[in-house]
């Protein structure tokens, strides 16, 4: 049966698909850091996010030719694969030992604020990708959205070293 | 030779420590084969093979439901940081299904690891988060069951109300109203015998006709106030704002035949205007003026007094109906206002017993309140809360 639209709906509720989703995922890293703490939630959405950076990575790997991307094409890739959803980072510096990366937006947007393991995403995809054709990586985050800070910085080191997270390749 | 000696100590120290932990140890190679198991793994390993042989060489697809492909791959994640969760080939008694590992890299001196540590941790780190969050959810169903069932209840004992309420009003008022077409024969009868025979009847005839002509008027003021008070029940009163001094002032207006005749003195102080239906105010007031006058003391003139308080934080306001007349037993105020409820007989003191009754069904009828209690002065005092009427 047909029903007709709720008169006045698109007043009070703006949610579209995409707005949906982003709260979807805040919710449940919402959840999951109540429930199981800050940690585990990070284990969890890194978890996700390793498995996304798997599959980028094969994707790049197609798109350069190569069976290994080196240090400026992992760069590239890393910028093209956040432009593509809206969290445009740039390169702000660059050299055999880390990328250095920064932004000013997020792509979960403001429901990212007070949800760090989200964060976790970005430590992942970033650090698998660059460990799977780089060997190892290192991902540290100074500044991030979710903490309050005006625009995230991601350090992905490629030297052995005590801050961030380790990945191996 | 010295130093020999003690790193050969120090590695058998390193090595009696991996193989006493309380837990499954192994140490494991970028193809997943097993290179080192320590006690427990072992004992592990032999449990599950149980009558088999278990292969000098083993890898970890050969105890746990993984391919080699994906043990490597979950190894590399799991470095990270993360646990790997690994079920076990086959089912065993005392077994676990599932066994949950925190993998360490091991590099020498390479920046790819080469080897992994892998270590058991006791019980399901987010088994019990979930536990408790899967609790929490049954218990809100649960919840929300029991509310679903208890509103369900509660519509069906309020359609049945209604509908009993209904069956109660047709009944009464066809009752009622069915009861005045014989009694208006029967009155017309005695009239005729009183007409036309009264002559012929000897005195004890003729008083026996009169009586049964005043049985018969107060079962006609019976039926009236019957079919009043059935109009009454469930019935929804469209409210307005109503001056109580106005209301008052008809009521006094119609009842000045019985003030004056009882010499009785009526006065009435500041009312407020209440939200309320005009008739059924006339009608309310009516009934508590004249049950004044009519159970008035016989040894002092009435005095009957009308005042109101000011209105509480509920927005209602409380009116005091005094009078200094018989007054009411303690014992007998609580079922005044019951249908038919008497306190003196007919003969002393006429009325239906309906008078209260319908004065309460009318202030309940206005989300309000009547109560009785006793006059300090003699007599009673009547208590009324009635909703203010509002300014909008």
């Amino acid at each position: 049966m047909e029903m007709a639209p709720i008169a006045g709906a698109d007043k009070v509720i703006s949610r579209n698909r995409d707005e949906f989703l982003r709260e979807l995922l805040s919710e449940l890293a919402n959840v999951l850091e109540s429930r199981v703490g800050l940690e585990a939630a990070e284990g969890f959405i890194g978890r996700v996010g390793s498995r996304i950076g798997e599959t980028m990575n094969e994707e790049y790997r197609a798109i350069f030719e190569t069976d290994a991307l080196d240090v400026t094409q992992v760069a590239q890739a890393l910028v093209d694969l956040k432009e593509r959803i809206e969290g445009a980072f740039k390169v702000e510096s660059i050299s055999p030992e880390k990328i250095v990366l920064v932004n000013s937006s997020c792509p979960f947007a403001d429901q990212v604020e007070g949800r760090e393991s989200l964060c976790m995403m970005t430590t992942s995809v970033f650090g698998r990708i660059a460990a799977s054709n780089l060997g190892y990586a290192r991902v540290e985050k100074p500044q991030t959205i979710a903490r309050g800070d005006l625009g995230c910085r991601v350090i992905v080191h490629l030297t052995e070293g005590e801050a961030g997270r380790e990945f191996f390749g | 030779m010295s130093s020999l000696a003690d790193a050969a100590r120090h590695r058998d120290n390193e090595v009696s420590a991996f193989q006493a932990l309380p837990k499954h140890a192994m140490l494991v190679d970028r193809a997943a084969r097993v290179h080192v198991a320590n006690a427990g793994a072992e004992k592990l390993v032999r449990h599950l093979f149980q009558d088999e042989a278990v292969p000098e060489r083993w890898a970890l697809p050969d105890v746990f439901e993984i391919s080699l492909e994906d043990a490597v791959r979950e190894m590399l994640i799991a470095a990270s940081g993360d646990a790997m969760l690994l079920p076990l080939r086959a089912k065993r008694p005392g077994l676990p299904r599932r066994i949950r590992f925190r993998v360490g890299a091991i590099r020498n001196g390479t920046r790819a690891p080469n080897r992994f540590v892998l270590v058991s941790e006791s019980g399901d780190a987010l088994g019990k988060p979930f536990r408790e969050l899967n609790a929490e959810l049954e218990g809100a169903n649960e919840r929300a069951r029991r509310e679903r069932q208890h509103r369900l209840c509660l519509e069906k004992a309020n359609n049945d109300l209604n509908a009993a309420n209904a069956e109660l009003k047709s009944f009464a008022y066809a009752v009622s109203h069915d009861l005045k077409s014989p009694l208006q024969t029967v009155s017309m009868l005695l009239s005729e015998l009183d007409a036309c025979g009264s002559r012929a009847l000897d005195r004890e005839k003729a008083e026996l006709v009169g009586m049964s002509r005043e049985t018969l008027s107060r079962m006609s003021v019976l039926i009236e106030d019957l079919l009043h008070y059935t109009e009454l029940i469930g019935s929804v009163m469209p409210c307005e704002p109503c001056p109580l001094e106005e209301v008052l002032a008809d009521v006094i207006a119609d009842l000045r035949a019985e003030i004056t005749g009882a010499s009785a003195t009526v006065r009435t102080g500041p009312l407020p205007v209440v939200s309320g239906e005009p008739v059924m105010l006339r009608v309310l007031f009516q009934n508590l003026l004249s049950n004044a006058i009519k159970f008035r003391h016989p040894d002092r003139p009435a005095k009957i007094d009308i005042g109101a308080e000011e209105a509480d934080s509920d927005e209602m306001v409380t009116i005091r109906v005094a009078d200094n007349g018989v007054g009411i037993a303690p014992e007998y105020r609580a079922r005044i206002f019951d249908l038919f409820s008497r306190l003196h007989r007919h003969d002393e003191i006429p009325g239906s017993g309906l008078g209260l009754t319908m004065c309460r069904r009318i202030v309940q009828n206005l989300n309000g309140t009547l109560d009785v209690d006793e006059n300090p002065d003699g007599g009673s005092i009547f208590i009324l809360k009635l909703n203010v009427a509002r300014d909008d």
